[in-house]
């Protein structure tokens, strides 16, 4: 129960620092943070293979190890 | 997915044989999941995330060929590509042969429509580096409390210790569970590929 309440609050964390921000930033925004994060190839294929992995780890592959 | 095959820019750009902090600090993450990897034992897992790395480290050296080419994509090709991996993704049943294939198709689809260009840009806003440190630092709470759970899980099985994947699992064995995922995840994708072939 912890941990779903730690990374819900991590994703409550996120969406409030943006919002802060954006607010004093209005240039800063989630959609310019990848824009910039994607004109590198280095940083876009580790976050196009993450993204990837993610559905293959909870779609395709094992999700959940048998002894953990 | 497919693209019209066209370019922006066919100048081959000079690259810099030293990687950027940034990279570094990339390279780092895609290095650190490979290793979790390992330690689950998930082989091909961990497989994915050695090519990855070896291709950024390549890359960020100034190993492999560079261009400011991007592969351009329209919305309409995104749309058709986001529909038919939906499909895919939402019909097929979790863990099977079929949802493999499904992601294996995806997975090099989008690599080959992200992969052309690179550039080097200016420094970043403010703004902009503000953002980028406080979701960085989120993001990465978030990963030590998952790498604490699987940790403690290896350690000391008996003691609840959840991950992120124990917690949705359960979920994603519901319908509604799966196609919400599924949905996502695809959105999430055409997002990342619109961001990379904007340029």
């Amino acid at each position: 129960m912890f941990s779903a309440i730690y990374f819900g609050l991590c994703a409550v964390a996120l969406v409030v620092a943006a919002l802060i921000v954006r607010h004093e930033y209005p240039e800063a925004t989630l959609t310019a943070l990848f824009d910039r994060m994607m004109d590198d190839r280095v940083v876009r294929i580790a976050v196009i293979v993450i993204w990837w992995w993610l559905g293959w780890h909870f779609l395709a592959g094992q999700t959940v190890d048998p002894h953990a | 997915m497919s693209t019209n095959g066209s370019t922006h820019d066919d100048d081959a750009v000079e690259r810099a044989t030293r990687p950027t902090l940034g990279e570094l600090a990339w390279i780092g993450i895609v290095v650190a999941i490979g290793i979790v990897q390992v330690v689950r034992l998930q082989w091909f897992d961990a497989l994915v995330f050695a090519a990855a790395a070896l291709a950024i480290i390549a890359d960020s050296t100034g190993r492999l060929p560079s261009s400011s080419r991007v592969r351009r994509v329209t919305g309409r090709a995104l749309l058709i590509g986001g529909v038919m991996a939906a499909a895919a993704v939402t019909l097929l049943p979790r863990h099977t042969p079929a949802m493999m294939v499904a992601m294996l198709a995806i997975g090099a689809a989008v690599l080959i429509v992200v992969w052309p260009g690179t550039t080097r840009t200016a420094p970043w806003p403010h703004g902009l580096r503000l953002l980028s440190w406080w979701c960085a630092a989120i993001v990465i709470a978030g990963c030590l409390w998952e790498l604490a759970q699987f940790v403690r899980g290896r350690v000391a099985p008996d003691i609840p210790a959840p991950a992120l994947s124990d917690l949705l699992n359960p979920l994603l064995g519901t319908p509604i569970g799966h196609l919400v995922f599924a949905v996502v995840w695809v959105t999430a994708g055409a997002f990342l590929v619109r961001r990379a072939v904007r340029r």
